[in-house]
């Protein structure tokens, strides 16, 4: 306390004169006015944070921590619905369509020839413009063919 | 002299080395019956694979199988002839009551094989159906018959 004032007398004059013309005023504010103020904001404090203003869609919303989990999540999730509703793709010769092309579609086609059940020109595999056995043979030549599978 | 000694032990080298070989080109002729077994179920479809795992093996011809539901040849990729690798298939749309049951021979393999080495040979059941199309459980197998 002695240092500032020995620091304050060292100082000029002048500049002790026009840092204590900077002093503010005190401005007499009225006791009501004060009131009403700090009720107000004891209110705004007090009221609970409104769950409906979090936008969950809206990333700029998500804390920090949650964004880059989140993106990740949200791409798996895009990535697994489009392989699950994208159509699936059969082969040509795969009549009985489970995944694989083998002696059972070339028999699935037979027995339904033998059926005589009509039938799509889809299973006319060796293009001949008719559905029949040769079709039959063409999807089990197909499925023996050494180079269609792998080695045991 | 000298140089007739050098010339002795040259040529019995050479014999010595080429001995084995020459017998390394001996050939020989197996033959090979399929088997698949569906434990009593009726068989109407099968396909297989047979392959050679080790020895110098080529597939000569391949026969049908013992059962008239499967006496003709099984499908098969012409390619296969004189590689050691095959996929055999066949079906019947003949009614269950003529079917195979059990253990049933349907097909044969021809083999030529080369060499001394016995081959190792391997064979997995890729599919077997019932008559309505089913899949069944059954099993692949072969035996190799005596003859030379």
């Amino acid at each position: 306390m002695d240092d500032n004032r020995h620091q304050e007398s060292d100082a000029p004059s002048g500049l002790i004169h026009a840092f204590r013309q900077l002093r503010p005023k005190s401005v007499q504010v009225p006791r009501s006015v004060d009131d009403a103020v700090l009720t107000a904001a004891r209110r705004a404090l007090n009221r609970p944070a409104h769950r409906d203003s979090f936008r969950w869609w809206a990333v700029q919303d998500w804390p920090n921590w949650a964004r880059i989990p989140g993106l990740a999540a949200a791409g798996l999730l895009v990535a697994l619905l489009t392989f699950l509703l994208a159509p699936t793709r059969f082969a040509r010769e795969d009549v009985n369509r489970d995944g694989l092309v083998n002696i059972l579609d070339a028999f699935q086609l037979a027995r339904e020839l033998r059926s005589g059940a009509p039938l799509s020109s889809r299973f006319d595999f060796n293009g001949d413009g008719v559905v029949n056995k040769a079709d039959a043979d063409a999807v089990a030549a197909e499925a023996v063919r050494l180079d269609r599978s792998g080695r045991l | 002299m000298k140089w007739l000694r050098v010339s002795i032990l040259v040529l019995s080298l050479q014999v010595v080395s080429a001995g084995p070989q020459a017998g390394n080109t001996a050939v020989r002729f197996e033959t090979v019956d399929v088997f698949v077994d569906t434990a009593g179920k009726p068989l109407a479809a099968y396909q297989l694979e047979f392959l050679a795992r080790s020895g110098d093996v080529k597939i000569a011809g391949i026969e049908g199988g013992a059962d008239p539901a499967f006496a003709t040849p099984p499908y098969y990729d012409p390619k296969a002839m004189q590689q050691d690798r095959v996929i055999l298939a066949a079906f019947t749309t003949d009614d269950a009551t003529a079917l195979p049951t059990g253990r049933t021979r349907v097909a044969t393999i021809h083999l030529q094989t080369t060499g001394t080495d016995s081959p190792n040979f391997q064979i997995r059941l890729q599919a077997a159906a019932d008559a309505a199309g089913e899949t069944i459980t059954a099993e692949a197998t072969f035996q190799e018959r005596n003859t030379r």
